[in-house]
């Protein structure tokens, strides 16, 4: 007879708290999700040293705001054919390694990205819990290898926006901006393609993010980005 | 031992936008809850004043005597220092517990079992500032308040709280099991979830007009020092 005791059922946890923030972990009533898709495609490879800076920025703001109790961050990689949608967890946990290789996966990652969120989101109100979110991407160009097409991706995007959840979009150059639009983000936020604009990018994420946390509903209408 | 302290503004409070009028504190000597007056107009900052004073006083009296000077006119006493005081100490034998007002004391007994004593005084708690307001203002307790002391013996309890009379929605709830479960593995925040979830549930079973028994909503500020 096998005699193995899962440790984790043991402590009562559903697999949705394994893969994201339990909520005996949490200490607050009130949380915001925070999904960062990040776009690690071969073109942004002359940018993996600022990407990392730049990240690095983004996780200390998070950290040093006082509404960093009540936010958790899930980063989504996706490049090459693959897409990799980690759980939310709190910022201390937050990987600022970057690697960029291959292909642009985008409306993968938007589509799993949105189910993930939206699945956890549910979790936390049966809880009891009252959440925000903010569905982020970080791209510098179009779709090149999704097993989704650009519709399964806006229909996700157009729920997550009926859900009064945030969507944003960070345009690195001009190529990605016609994606967003076509996805339907309601916000849009375009930089130059340089290493200064990419930090300022970011900059502009963070401070976004912690105003929408102190806010006391989401921020649907386009304003987001508003600084 | 591990503690638990809860502060939560109730659902009335929420849907009129007004502040939490409890109060309280936990440290190493004292478990301390408050209640402001809903008719005082800015009770909840004498409450918090209190409690600010009491954690470096330990005492009562002194606390009210500064508090007294902040405010102290009949109407600015009214609108400021009505609220209701429920504390324990912690003796090497006993718990003991004062109190000036309603509120319920909660017992844990050695074997886990959770027992209330509630302290109703019929809607007209006997705050302690009572004591500086001049008689003819008075229609009770003209003679004065004196904290009440009730003493609970260590071999026969594990742990004494207390909390504000707000717990008693959540003793009158189809949920009183889970709370006590919550009570003792001192999981504060999970109170909080439960609290909303009471909350939700009542609302979605009046908005959908389903639910054959009145629904439960838990209306009144909470804050329970355990």
């Amino acid at each position: 007879m096998n005699e193995y005791v899962n440790e984790n059922e043991t402590l009562g946890l559903d697999d949705i708290e394994m893969e994201n923030t339990a909520v005996d972990d949490l200490d607050t009533e009130v949380i915001n999700l925070v999904f960062l898709g990040i776009d690690g495609s071969g073109s942004m490879d002359s940018y993996s040293n600022d990407m990392k800076t730049a990240l690095h920025d983004f996780k200390d703001a998070i950290s040093n705001s006082k509404e960093v109790d009540e936010i958790l961050v899930a980063r989504a990689n996706f490049n090459n054919n693959s897409i990799d949608v980690g759980g939310y967890k709190k910022i201390d946990d937050l990987n600022t390694d970057y690697q960029a290789r291959g292909l642009t996966p985008l409306y993968d990652v938007v589509t799993e990205g949105s189910e993930k969120l939206l699945s956890y989101m549910t979790f936390l109100k049966e809880q009891g819990m009252r959440v925000k979110a903010v569905f982020a991407i970080f791209s510098d160009g179009e779709d090149t290898s999704s097993r989704a097409n650009v519709s399964d991706a806006r229909k996700k995007i157009q729920q997550l926006n009926n859900q009064e959840i945030t969507t944003a979009f960070i345009s690195f150059g001009q190529e990605a901006q016609t994606e967003a639009q076509n996805l339907d983000f309601k916000n849009v936020l375009e930089v130059g393609s340089s290493a200064s604009e990419l930090r300022r990018a970011f900059n502009v994420l963070s401070k976004s993010v912690i105003e929408a946390s102190k806010s006391a509903v989401n921020t649907t209408d386009g304003d987001f980005f508003d600084m | 031992m591990k503690q638990l302290f809860v502060n939560k503004t109730g659902l009335d409070h929420q849907q009129e936008w007004k502040n939490c009028q409890d109060f309280g504190f936990i440290n190493e000597k004292i478990k301390c809850v408050v209640d402001g007056c809903s008719e005082g107009l800015h009770s909840e900052i004498g409450a918090k004043l209190f409690c600010y004073l009491f954690e470096q006083t330990y005492s009562v009296d002194e606390s009210f005597q500064q508090l007294t000077a902040l405010f102290p006119t009949f109407e600015a006493m009214k609108n400021h220092l009505l609220f209701t005081i429920l504390y324990v100490e912690e003796t090497e034998e006993t718990f003991e517990v004062y109190t000036a007002g309603d509120g319920i004391i909660i017992k844990e007994q050695h074997d886990g079992n959770i027992e209330y004593d509630i302290l109703d005084q019929n809607n007209s708690p006997s705050y302690y500032a009572y004591n500086f307001i001049e008689k003819n203002y008075l229609k009770m307790y003209q003679e004065g308040v004196v904290l009440q002391q009730i003493s609970y013996s260590k071999e026969e309890y594990l742990n004494i709280g207390v909390a504000t009379d707000g717990l008693s929605y959540l003793l009158n709830s189809l949920h009183k099991d889970e709370f006590e479960r919550l009570l003792r593995d001192k999981k504060y925040n999970r109170i909080k979830l439960l609290i909303n979830k009471i909350n939700k549930e009542a609302l979605t079973s009046v908005l959908s007009n389903q639910s054959y028994v009145k629904p439960t909503f838990l209306k009144d500020d909470l804050t329970i020092a355990f």
